[in-house]
């Protein structure tokens, strides 16, 4: 549909991908984490956690789930009654503390490869 | 007078396949408002031009299409706001019938599903139901909706959804539930909380930006979102 | 239909559950926290995990029924949800069990 792209539409379609996203991801979270009890998989899992792509893609899903928080955060005042006029504000306010988030945050993950 | 570049997407369901995009170029005075440029095209240039409009005066709501890829009317749109390219499409999401007219069934199917009229069967006092200025002022925003469905074509759950109430129908639905004369509130709440209603919506606020009444149309939503929900617990106690 | 109004505002309780449940697990994982054993962890990890797969799957359905239409399929859509958030909460709990 072409339609034009606004604050409100673009955090809409940041908050279903990345909701998407995590759902999937909590499967393969906790197929990961069933292997517990397994040591030589686990052993597996683990070498493959120091993989720098893999840290790399720690580093997405951070950012995945700093986006639909603080969007979510952003959704749930709106609803609490904070007026409209204010919404792409808070857009903008979410992206820029969570983007100070994502950097202070990946760096415990990528601080070791880059 | 200066030259103005009209691309409208031209399509006659009943003898083409897909629509076409067709350019006109048009001289337009500042003044003029964008509904006078698709009169002058209508006039001079190509008579099957087809488009809805009535009052000229942004009342009656026929001329709602989509302009540079957003919502409004065109008799509200000053040319002189405008840039010298303008692409004019039908609205999304409603079947074309010819050009830019629209079939708009669907969107006041919506409307008549949230009863849109007063019901109270209290016998009525002899001049008419009285409203103090709160009262009124409570709904005098979601009263001042044209039904031009600028609304509900912008709303991107409405255009994957069309089972989806839509922006208006919940205006319009707001619009009763708060009135002061009006009885029916659980009715009325019952039309609207099911899972097609209220909750498909997401705050996009596509709908905000495309109403050329300026209607705060997501606040209201979300005002009727927060009483379901007080309601919810009020009668789980 | 009553169902839909507790879902949204549920929706919206397990975020803020997960955004304080996650800062702690980010928290505990990457900047060597303290280790996850006793009775509180365990309450914690246990709602914690359950609020993400409410969430998660709640979501989805949520999505699913707005480009689903036939009503059939949706049933379909649902019951395959359903079965994988309740099948992923046991492995949840099994890990937790550990
Ligand atoms: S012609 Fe009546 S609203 Fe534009």
């Amino acid at each position: 549909m072409r339609y034009r792209l606004r604050a409100g539409s673009f955090a809409w379609m940041i908050q279903r991908i990345s909701g998407v996203a995590l759902t999937i991801y909590i499967f393969f979270h906790l197929y990961y984490l069933s292997s517990l009890r397994d040591p030589v998989k686990f052993e597996l899992l683990r070498k493959l956690l120091d993989d720098p792509f893999v840290k790399f893609g720690e580093a997405g899903l951070l950012l995945l789930v700093i986006a639909h928080s603080f969007n979510g955060i952003r959704l749930i005042l709106l609803d609490m009654g904070v007026p409209t006029r204010m919404q792409k504000t808070l857009f903008f306010i979410a992206a820029l503390t969570g983007g100070i988030i994502f950097f202070i945050g990946s760096w415990p993950i990528l601080g070791g490869i880059l | 007078m200066k030259t103005y570049n009209f691309k409208i997407k031209r399509f006659n369901p009943s003898e083409e396949s897909s629509p076409q995009w067709q350019e006109f170029s048009v001289q337009m005075d500042p003044m003029e408002r964008l509904l006078d440029g698709l009169i002058k095209i209508k006039d001079n240039s190509d008579g099957t031009l087809t488009f809805r409009r009535s009052c000229a005066h942004g009342i009656c709501g026929s001329c709602a299409m989509k302009i540079n890829g957003k919502n409004g009317l065109a008799c509200q749109t000053l040319i002189k706001n405008m840039p010298e390219r303008i692409t004019i499409e039908p609205l999304a999401a409603y079947p074309v019938i010819k050009d830019l007219v629209v079939d708009m069934t669907q969107f006041f199917m919506k409307s008549e599903e949230v009863l849109p009229y007063l019901i109270n069967a209290e016998t009525p006092p002899e001049r008419e139901r009285l409203q103090s200025k709160d009262e009124q002022q409570k709904i005098l925003e979601s009263i001042t909706c044209i039904m031009c469905g600028s609304c509900t074509s912008s709303c991107p759950t409405y255009w994957s959804d069309k089972e989806y109430l839509g922006p208006a129908a919940l205006l319009k639905a707001y619009r009763f539930i708060f009135d002061s004369r009006d009885r029916a509130f659980d009715e009325r709440l019952g039309r609207i909380i099911h899972a097609q209603g209220l909750w498909r919506c997401h705050s996009i606020y596509n709908c905000v930006e495309a109403c050329p009444k300026e209607i705060d149309i997501t606040g209201h939503i979300t005002e009727l979102k927060r009483l379901a929900v007080k309601n919810f617990f009020k009668r789980n106690k | 239909m009553r169902k839909e109004v507790f879902e949204w505002f549920f929706l919206r309780i397990t975020g803020v559950i997960l955004l304080a449940g996650l800062t702690l697990h980010f928290y505990t994982m990457h900047y060597n926290g303290p280790a996850q054993t006793g009775p509180y962890w365990r309450a914690f990890n246990f709602i914690f995990l359950l609020s993400a797969i409410y969430h998660g799957f709640n979501g989805l359905l949520g999505i699913m029924i707005e480009y689903v239409h036939s009503r059939a399929l949706q049933k379909i859509f649902e019951g395959v949800l359903i079965v994988t958030a309740l099948a992923l909460t046991g492995i949840g709990i099994y890990i937790l069990s550990v």
